[in-house]
């Protein structure tokens, strides 16, 4: 399903270049919940934008589905993150002045999905996620699970086929990560391939296969 | 189309969120925008009198005010230069004066008129006839009684002599509502009586029938180089016709200017004012674009937003016009449609453009990770 082979990031700032990864390869099969743990700075963040389309690749080849995703530009680059990609952030990143329906009702939107079909589906996914009585409620009158919760519904509105996520809990009490990681491995167990990013590792033993990164290399992945 | 709306939705969205800034925008914009509207609206009105006169013949009334009470025939004459200076039609003077009728006396008014003036205004002839061109030429004394004056009243009738400051004057007709004031009218030339023994003051209207617009800032300028002329006034014309001021067009460049440098400061709060905003929330639009909004898409909500701000504040502009033209100009230009369209066009246009330095600056060049965490990935 994907395909790094290679990949290096190198950032210039015009005085120094900064080597975020350097020639990171691995394939994630379909269904695959994937931990990619690493201290801060160490480029797991940077390997997250590329794989979701976030960033470019240096150098190197990345193939998602038999799409070369670095060869990707503008609308084309748009559509592959509307419908091949879901995301969650630590920070949430909801946008505030939007209901948490219309928030989860953007990504169909860019999709072209008819305004009564989108609010439906948007109903669905918060009912599923427990926050069907919140549709209404902007951001700021939210609690933090229920922004990540929110975030979720979102993410996976248009059925993405992964689901990237960073730092998921990184914002959350002991209870909401726990409610914010259930809800992950129940959208793992029903197919859904998942890609976190974190730092913990009581969190990353939750996937099933972890990849390892440090000073922008793979050192393990297992 | 859903799509377009959808990104309208999150536009008129965006703006009412940040209802602070959305304010400080608008009212910036509009002081900058008043002034090229006004400047817009002057030379519309400057267009559209010069298209009148041009095509068909135009009547302005001009009031002289108090001649002066030591007015003498000299002054008269003066007055007459002036008038001829434009294609004078009809005219007449207004005096204070004592008649007497029957052995009574009362103070009353006298009215001096031309055919000419008859012929430009309105009038009925009830009883008698109206004075003819020989006797206003020679200065006869002939007069008309006005039906609703107070010598009808007191039973002054046709055929009565009436001594206006002692010399006599035959009443010939009597007429109604001739929009002149005084208890009598008399043949123009027959009142100079009052130029050479009346000590009191004096008021002159000419009814003028022009061919070209009236220049009110050349009649300005003579009256003002004749000392005993204390006012002049014009009113706008009788038929709904324009009155041309040479100085519209300076103050129309003036405002032009004013309003360019206004508006130029206006665009640049503006620009750093959403610039600000985009800056302050390119997470915002970093979080739209990872879940699938493209450039374009982004750059379309951003237009939006700008014709949302540029559009309210035309129309604030457009309310507070009446009240704001007053404190830009005396000069009463009006607002019409083509000058709204104008303002909407030159709106359109500020909003494409400003969304295009934003989108160019804060938004093109970034990737998606960039605007999220508003700056480097």
């Amino acid at each position: 399903m994907i395909k790094m082979e290679n990949i290096s990031k190198v950032y210039n700032s015009g005085v120094v270049e900064t080597k975020a990864l350097e020639q990171v390869s691995f394939e994630i099969k379909k269904g695959e919940f994937v931990a990619v743990i690493g201290r801060s700075g160490c480029g797991k963040s940077t390997l997250l934008n590329i794989l979701g389309g976030m960033d470019t690749a240096t150098e190197g080849s990345y193939l998602f589905d038999d799409i070369c995703v670095n060869q990707l530009r503008g609308s084309s680059l748009a559509q592959f993150r509307n419908k091949k990609i879901g995301f969650v952030f630590q920070g949430f990143y909801l946008v505030a002045e939007m209901s948490a329906e219309e928030n989860v009702a953007l990504p169909l939107g860019y999709a072209k999905v008819g305004k009564k079909e989108r609010k439906q589906r948007a109903l669905e996914l918060l009912k599923a996620v427990g926050l069907e009585e919140k549709a209404k409620n902007r951001p700021f009158e939210l609690s933090g699970g229920e922004q990540q919760r929110v975030a979720i519904a979102r993410a996976i509105a248009n059925e993405p086929s992964v689901l990237l996520a960073d730092e998921p809990t990184g914002n959350l009490d002991e209870e909401n990560s726990k409610m914010v990681m259930e809800l992950l491995q129940d959208l793992h167990k029903k197919g859904l391939t998942i890609i976190m990013v974190t730092h913990d590792m009581e969190l990353a033993k939750k996937a099933e296969r972890i990849i390892q990164i440090k000073d922008g290399k793979i050192i393990k992945d297992e | 189309m859903n799509g377009i709306l959808l990104n309208i939705k999150n536009a008129f969205l965006r703006v009412f969120y940040q209802k602070t800034i959305s304010i400080v925008v608008i009212v910036s914009i509009a002081i900058g925008m008043i002034f090229p509207l006004s400047a817009f609206a002057m030379a519309n009105d400057i267009i559209e009198n010069i298209k009148v006169t041009k095509f068909t013949d135009t009547d302005s009334t001009i009031i002289l005010e108090y001649f002066s009470s030591f007015a003498k025939k000299e002054i008269m004459d003066q007055r007459m230069k002036f008038l001829t200076d434009i294609d004078q039609y009809g005219y007449f003077s207004y005096y204070k004066g004592v008649v007497s009728w029957k052995g009574q006396d009362m103070a009353g008014s006298v009215a001096g008129a031309t055919l000419s003036y008859f012929e430009l205004e309105n009038y009925t002839l009830m009883e008698g006839k109206m004075f003819n061109r020989e006797q206003e030429e020679k200065g006869m004394k002939v007069c008309l009684l006005r039906k609703d004056g107070v010598l009808w009243q007191k039973g002054v009738r046709v055929g009565d002599i009436v001594k206006i400051n002692g010399t006599g004057f035959k009443v010939i007709g009597m007429i109604r509502d001739p929009k002149i004031y005084g208890e009598l009218i008399a043949p123009y030339n027959s009142l100079n009586i009052f130029l050479e023994n009346n000590p009191s003051p004096i008021q002159y209207k000419a009814l003028l029938h022009t061919k070209r617009p009236v220049k009110i800032d050349e009649l300005r300028a003579k009256i003002k180089a004749n000392a005993k002329i204390n006012l002049l006034s014009v009113m706008p014309a009788a038929k709904g016709q324009k009155i041309f001021f040479d100085s519209a067009g300076k103050v129309m460049i003036q405002n032009l200017l004013l309003g360019f440098f206004v508006l130029l400061f206006g665009i640049i709060s503006f620009i750093f004012i959403i610039a600000g905003k985009v800056a302050e929330e390119e997470y915002s639009i970093g979080v739209k674009m990872a879940i699938g909004a493209s450039k374009n898409t982004v750059f379309f909500e951003l237009f939006i937003q700008s014709v949302l701000l540029i559009m309210t504040s035309i129309i604030l502009d457009l309310l507070c016009f009446p009240i704001i033209q007053n404190k830009i100009s005396q000069l009463g230009f009006m607002l019409d449609w083509k000058v709204v369209l104008i303002m909407i066009g030159i709106g359109f246009v500020l909003a494409f453009a400003v969304s295009g330095i934003i989108f160019q600056i804060l938004i093109r060049k970034k990737a998606v990770c960039e605007l999220l965490k508003g700056g480097s990935c």
